[in-house]
């Protein structure tokens, strides 16, 4: 800050991202095309290897995806201000719905997802399924399936799609009609991604069931949506893009990117302390197979470095400040989440607790597709919202 | 000077204070306090700020009303220590509610709960949680009143009526005498050279 009040503020012009220029568009496109490839020699060599790894992976993307919904909605849910110039790195994630439901697809055909949802297979415990039958069924399945993600499609589109009009003609009017939507967004938006996680997730074993599932899903998510968050500000910022963050909102971030880790925290230990207390053999069958043989070292691994480490180092503030730093324990909160996916989906797969070479192509793979296609999107429209009216007071923001 | 914050003249005391004694108007209080002057408003108190630190006096502070955002960076303020006593806190929540339910539920008093081992560390984290937060909330509040010096029971600028609407919709800046490198006639100019008025010198009794 250079003067109090500030009455004079030089807006940025608006920056666009050429593709050709960007090498990564080209490592992408090329990883995507062998990682297809090598996924298919994976699907029809160890099919059931596959599903697992695909489903690990295309599950972590899904998060983001989730966490980055929720903090564009919270922006327009509480009228932040300092989120404006970061925004567009998340509608450009909430606009890639449409390919994640495109990636699901490999999951969801016959003979694939009766590996990972058993329920769905023949050979499943029919008389204890029937008493289910009415939440778990094949039809339902697929019609929840539509819903999730007809309105996770149509409602991210909406949000991009009008912050993207107002570049154009910087009509106050748009924001203020998404602010009016958002906090119905935000509670369909905590139904929905409480039974994504049932369907999905909780799915994998159909006989356990978590009460506080819902709430860890959504703290696993928007825990790993600021952290992307924070990992695309850093890679653009690396291409000579977004100039005008500065330390305050890096500061903004890695609070909430704090705030958020305990909360993951809190939800996942209090799944933990409910079932150890009630020590109910239906449930705590989840977490005995979780423990079991080299397993038992990966759960003290997801404490001790999607937790502890996490928290002691955000908790000063200069780590907060700088962008350097704060990128390091983003990357390492997501490499992380990837470990805690791993560490709740492959149990149901194998023994070993060695990951197989399936599950490093499969998030190869969807890595590459959807960043090709997140720079494809991204180079379509300003990479911030030039004409927010929020501008000035992002600009000029302080902690 | 119709204010409900300003004193109304008292017949029976004299009715000048020894201690106040505004600019040219007479001879210095015998120990000086401070030299004070107001300003207009939160422009001109910042404006006079950057002017105060580009000189280098130490010893000085502005007073207004509200915070004025990116104030104590122009005073070039040190990061406040609140944080070492929260983290002090907390730290000795954590170590002390450990210790405390480990002796209680481990050796003096065990209870057998539903066949679990004495030492559960899943059922004790509450427990550390709870402690960890009281206690640094606490030593939060603890170490911010320390830090501001307080409680006491009086400061010499009380004794100038127009300053206590600081707290009101008046803006003030206040040099104060205890530095070695203080002089009366330097600051004074100052003031007056950066806009203040009203410009008064405080003193503090014996």
């Amino acid at each position: 800050m250079s003067g109090h009040p500030p009455h004079t503020v030089k807006l940025p012009a608006p920056e666009y991202l050429k593709p050709r220029q960007f090498a990564l568009t080209n490592i992408f496109a090329g990883l995507s095309i062998l990682g297809v490839i090598l996924s298919i020699i994976g699907a029809v060599t160890d099919r059931t290897q596959f599903a697992y790894s695909w489903f690990t992976s295309f599950y972590f993307y899904l998060l983001i995806a989730l966490g980055s919904f929720f903090w564009v909605v919270l922006h327009y849910a509480c009228d932040s201000n300092w989120t404006v110039l970061a925004r567009r790195t998340w509608e450009n994630v909430i606009g890639l719905f449409w390919l994640l439901l495109l990636l699901f697809v490999p999951l969801l055909l016959p003979g694939v997802n009766e590996i990972l949802w058993r329920w769905m297979s023949p050979s499943a415990d029919q008389a204890e399924l029937a008493l289910r039958s009415g939440y778990l069924n094949g039809p339902f399945f697929f019609v929840r399936l539509i819903i999730y993600f007809g309105y996770f499609i149509i409602a991210g589109l909406y949000y991009r799609t009008c912050s993207v009009k107002q570049d154009q003609d910087g009509n106050p009017i748009l924001s203020r009609r998404m602010h009016d939507h958002s906090y119905l967004a935000l509670v369909i938006f905590g139904v929905l991604e409480t039974f994504m996680a049932f369907d999905w997730l909780m799915g994998l074993d159909w006989r356990w069931s978590s009460s506080l599932f819902g709430a860890y899903n959504f703290g696993m998510c928007v825990q790993s949506g600021m952290a992307a968050g924070i990992v695309l500000v850093a890679i653009l910022r690396a291409g000579g893009f977004l100039g005008a963050l500065n330390s305050e909102h890096f500061y903004m971030m890695g609070k909430l990117l704090f705030g958020f880790t305990i909360l993951w925290a809190y939800f996942a230990f209090g799944q933990y302390l409910l079932i150890w207390y009630a020590n109910i053999p239906e449930e705590t069958v989840f977490y005995n197979n979780h423990n079991r043989g080299h397993w038992y070292f990966l759960s003290y691994l997801i404490v001790v470095g999607k937790f502890m480490f996490p928290v002691i180092y955000l908790l000063a503030q200069d780590t907060k400040k700088s962008l350097k730093a704060l990128t390091f324990i983003a990357g390492w909160i997501l490499f992380m989440q990837w470990v805690e996916l791993y560490w709740f989906i492959a149990p149901f797969a194998h023994n070993s607790v060695l990951p197989s070479w399936q599950d490093f192509v499969s998030f190869i793979t969807i890595t590459s597709i959807l960043g090709y296609f997140y720079i494809r999107l991204a180079a379509t429209a300003s990479l911030f919202p030039n004409r927010d009216p929020r501008m000035v007071e992002c600009l000029t923001i302080s902690n | 000077m119709n204010h409900p914050l300003s004193k109304k003249p008292n017949p029976e005391l004299p009715m000048s204070n020894p201690l106040v004694v505004p600019v040219g108007a007479g001879p210095s209080p015998k120990k000086l306090y401070a030299v004070a002057a107001e300003f207009a408003g939160p422009k001109e108190l910042y404006a006079a700020a950057e002017k105060v630190t580009a000189r280098g006096i130490q010893g000085w502070d502005c007073y207004s009303p509200y915070y004025i955002h990116g104030l104590d960076k122009v005073m070039k303020q040190p990061k406040s220590l609140v944080g070492l006593f929260t983290f002090v806190g907390g730290l000795s929540g954590l170590v002390g509610g450990f210790l405390l339910i480990t002796i209680t539920s481990v050796y003096v008093y065990p209870i057998d709960t539903q066949g679990k081992p004495y030492f559960s560390l899943q059922a004790f984290v509450p427990i550390l949680d709870l402690l960890m937060i009281i206690l640094s909330a606490i030593m939060s509040i603890v170490g911010m009143t320390v830090l501001c010096g307080l409680p006491r029971l009086h400061h010499p600028l009380w004794e100038w009526d127009l300053f206590l609407r600081a707290t009101h919709d008046k803006f003030f800046i206040v040099i104060e005498a205890n530095d070695a490198r203080f002089n009366e006639k330097t600051s004074i100019d100052l003031l007056k050279e950066i806009g203040g008025t009203n410009l008064t010198l405080i003193g503090e009794e014996e």
